[in-house]
């Protein structure tokens, strides 16, 4: 199902803004248009909060992961979409899912492993530059801001 | 006397008993003044009275209940069609009776299949194609994603008309 263009001005710019159908039971009195405006005007500054959200989490999460695991580096990286109600949608990039997080190790930069205390196996320092473990973020609310995660994914 | 959607009396902030409102007629002419004279925001329905006649009106009703499903039935009503370059006045679609429906506060409502149902359509009769008699009045629709519940339209049942749960309605 294809989205709506709705024209909004935002600042002193006129710009086109795609309110994406979303599965519900919709009202269908007069005035729409108008009030679809008005909704994904203000679903702009909903979507900068939704941003800023975001980076405190992410930053909170790194902080959880403690000195041994915080990565070197952190991309999050996700889409934001409006509904004609003025809804904030995290939405997939480029087919993918809705939140892709990829941590970024340097290994190198790393002061060496202790030393084991088993004989039998050593450990041998690792080639591998980069380790991008998986984990995923629950959906939920903020600040009324419906935040849809659907897959979370990050690339090998 | 005119029967129309709560809702689309909410729209133009007219949820007031002796609200005064201006009825656009669809076959076109100048609008001419109704009064709000009876609200029922839970069926969502409202009544309106006026000095001046539609051309044309609805002479018999069906209840909603006692429809078969399958019927088939015809909706006319106002739209909006955004971007359209120009705006269509009215159109009508046509559709079959699907049958009941129960909101989880035991509201009952009627269910219709239609693909043709847009905003702008809030209030407009449902009618049983094979005797004209309207079978209900068109209050919203569900947009489906996925396909199921796709084309379902919402129905104020006429069995509701007579507003029996009157009151001053606060806002939604």
């Amino acid at each position: 199902m294809a989205g709506q263009l709705i024209p909004v001005r935002v600042g002193d710019v006129q710009i086109e803004v795609e309110a994406v159908p979303v599965a519900g039971s919709e009202l269908t009195s007069s005035g729409k248009a108008s009030r679809v405006a008005e909704n994904a005007l203000e679903a702009f500054g909903r979507a900068q909060d939704a941003i800023v959200e975001v980076a405190k989490s992410t930053a909170r999460m790194i902080e959880r992961a403690g000195a041994k695991a915080r990565p070197d580096r952190v991309e999050v990286e996700f889409g934001i979409k409006f509904s004609a109600s003025g809804t904030v949608i995290m939405a997939g990039v480029a087919g993918e899912g809705s939140l892709k997080v990829t941590l970024c190790y340097d290994v190198s930069a790393r002061p060496p492993a202790a030393p084991t205390l088993d004989k039998q196996s050593p450990v041998e320092p690792t080639a591998m530059p980069l380790c991008r473990p998986r984990f995923r973020q629950r959906a939920g609310r903020r600040r009324g801001i419906s935040v849809a995660c659907s897959a979370v994914r990050t690339t090998q | 006397m005119l029967v129309t959607a709560w809702h689309v009396l909410e729209a133009i902030g007219a949820t007031v008993l002796g609200a005064r409102v201006q009825v656009d007629p669809l076959g076109g002419g100048p609008a001419f003044p109704a009064s709000v004279t009876r609200l029922d925001q839970a069926h969502d329905l409202a009544v309106l009275v006026s000095e001046t006649a539609l051309s044309a009106s609805a002479d018999e009703l069906t209840a909603t209940d006692q429809l078969a499903s399958r019927t088939e039935i015809t909706v006319t009503g106002h739209c909006e069609i955004v971007r359209a370059g120009r705006t269509i006045r009215w159109l009508t679609t046509t559709g079959l009776w699907a049958g009941p429906a129960m909101w989880e506060d035991a509201m009952p409502t009627g269910r219709m299949t239609a693909d043709g149902v847009l905003p702008g359509m809030s209030g407009a009769p449902v009618i049983r194609d094979s005797d004209r008699s309207v079978a209900g009045m068109v209050l919203g629709r569900y947009n489906s994603t996925d396909g199921w519940l796709v084309g379902t339209v919402w129905v104020a049942r006429t069995e509701d008309r007579s507003c029996s749960s009157t009151v001053s309605p606060a806002p939604r």
